[in-house]
């Protein structure tokens, strides 16, 4: 079709604009549509949404808890390093240490991957009675390291950070999938920078665009009193990205708000290449959130298995929900220790 | 219960699927190229996707695609400087050519590209997509006087320089010469 075709060379100078455009417009070729490459684009731009959007809510939380802003380190930089310079809160908390040592896990190289980050909500309300896991979404819950050297509570090294084991499964054909914790103490001013390059260290050999933090921003941003928390997941023993980074306050510095809070990511991008290829909801819970059900599409309902995230004296609990085939989570429920409901966070966890 | 979980999907695939000529026709107009075209019309498509679950409960998915391309269109021109994309070098046609009809379809993509995004954009809206001012006005994200001010600025520049029907006018309007 062209342009006199639809009567525009007849116009004598007059241009019948939306014959004219509809011709233009009729030359474009219209080959397949790149219906795989825009959907998988359409899941990075979401997974990023979800990162932007927790660390937002991460640092308001910390905000309400009454301690410092845990302003998310250097955002005007690379999120994703400044994520692992956050060190700060302030509030009360007991302090219980259980290190575990330094397991480090087995680390091999992969490809990069995106990090989410902590979709984040406070929740009013207060203690006791734990549920059974679940019959199903309930990864078998985290031992210890087998490796794990347990040391005193006294031993808080801000350079050393302590892990552990928080949950395993298995995948179709006889793959095993590990999900593990690793803290890092709240560090002193003079150790903030060389912590926060530790972590970058750490972390860039299974994401290599993190960007190297810098001090200034890391000083600038520096809080004293939350430790680094970062899980990451293990396909048959090798590391896989992307991990997860958030903070939790420090022990001693636990703000009542904070012990009814409520945080979660999802872990994992199955079709990624590098990725843990089944998705992990991973949950931070305050010390007084004591269940987490969950109800499914298909009518099914779960308990998660909640256990004590027993790092580095740190009050937090951590449970973890993997994703079902053919159904997805349409709510997710929280219960105090007193058995009592907690308000809908409004997470929205595998719920896509 | 695998058909349950990707629904959402599943409908986007039909959706975009559907929407795909359309979307890469109008930025195609609002480009000027094929190439930008195809990139405009899919970083539309993946946003629209990833927004999805909010997408398909609105009235309209095609408003929402069509405002998201609008102000994609509207970032990238921000971004670079501005750039008129014309398919031939225009001081090499000779004069005969610049009545060919295929040629004049160039000068209209040339004309176009060469307007103001916003004007563009108006231009496009109106008279490409048929909306009505307040439907332009909700896609670009201003007043309807605003949207109509662009558009009768646009269409008066695109009249003139189609009405000289001469290949000069693309070396002016396309600013390659």
């Amino acid at each position: 079709m062209t342009v006199g075709e639809n009567g525009m060379q007849d116009a004598g100078g007059e241009l019948p604009v939306e014959l004219g455009l509809a011709a233009a417009a009729a030359e474009v070729t219209i080959g397949p549509v790149p219906v795989e490459g825009i959907v998988a684009g359409g899941r990075r731009i979401r997974r990023r949404r979800r990162s932007a959007l927790g660390a937002l809510t991460l640092a308001s939380v910390v905000a309400l808890g009454g301690g410092t802003a845990a302003g998310l380190n250097g955002l005007g930089g690379n999120g994703r390093t400044a994520q692992a310079l956050q060190a700060g809160d302030g509030a009360e908390g007991g302090e219980c240490i259980r290190v575990s040592g330094h397991t480090t896990p087995v680390v091999t190289e992969h490809g990069p991957g995106e990090r989410t980050m902590f979709e984040e909500t406070t929740i009013p309300c207060s203690s006791p009675p734990p549920q059974p896991a679940g019959d199903r979404a309930t990864p078998e819950g985290g031992k210890p390291a087998p490796s794990s050297s347990a040391s005193s509570s006294a031993q808080r090294d801000p350079l050393q950070p302590v892990r552990q084991l928080a949950a395993r499964g298995g995948l179709d054909g006889g793959r095993n999938w590990q999900l593990w914790e690793s803290l890092w103490p709240a560090a002193p001013k003079d150790k903030a920078y060389e912590q926060a390059v530790l972590i970058w260290e750490e972390r860039r050999r299974f994401d290599p665009a993190l960007e190297k933090p810098t001090e200034p921003s890391v000083k600038d941003s520096w809080k004293p009193d939350q430790d680094v928390v970062d899980f990451y997941a293990e396909l048959d023993g090798a590391r896989v990205g992307p991990d997860t980074l958030s903070t939790v306050p420090a022990p001693g510095r636990l703000s009542p708000e904070q012990a009814k809070s409520v945080r979660g990511s999802v872990l994992g991008a199955p079709g990624t290449p590098g990725a843990l290829p089944t998705r992990l909801a991973v949950l931070v819970l305050g010390p007084d959130v004591d269940r987490v059900e969950t109800v499914w599409s298909d009518q099914g309902r779960a308990d998660a298995a909640v256990k004590d995230l027993q790092l580095g004296g740190s009050p937090y609990r951590v449970a973890v929900v993997r994703e079902q085939p053919g159904a997805r989570v349409v709510q997710w429920r929280f219960f105090d220790r007193q058995g009592v409901e907690l308000p809908d966070p409004g997470l929205r966890l595998l719920m896509d | 219960m695998g058909e349950k979980q990707l629904r959402p999907d599943d409908e986007f695939r039909a959706f975009i699927v559907g929407a795909w000529p359309w979307l890469l026709r109008t930025a195609y107009l609002l480009t000027g190229d094929q190439h930008a075209a195809e990139d405009l019309a899919q970083s539309a498509a993946e946003r629209t996707c990833a927004a999805w679950s909010k997408v398909r409960r609105a009235d309209d998915a095609h408003s929402y695609v069509r405002r998201i391309m609008i102000n994609q269109h509207a970032r990238r021109w921000r971004r670079r400087a501005p750039e008129v994309l014309v398919d031939t070098v225009p001081d090499s046609a000779g004069g005969e050519d610049g009545y060919a009809r295929s040629d004049q379809r160039g000068v209209l993509l040339a004309a176009l590209a060469a307007l103001p995004p916003r004007q563009r954009e108006a231009v496009v809206l109106r008279h490409w997509e048929d909306l009505t001012d307040s439907q332009a006005a909700a896609a670009m994200g201003c007043s309807t006087g605003a949207v109509r001010s662009h558009a009768a600025k646009g269409i008066a520049k695109l009249r003139e320089t189609a009405g000289l029907k001469e290949l000069t006018d693309m070396t002016r309007v396309g600013g390659a010469a």
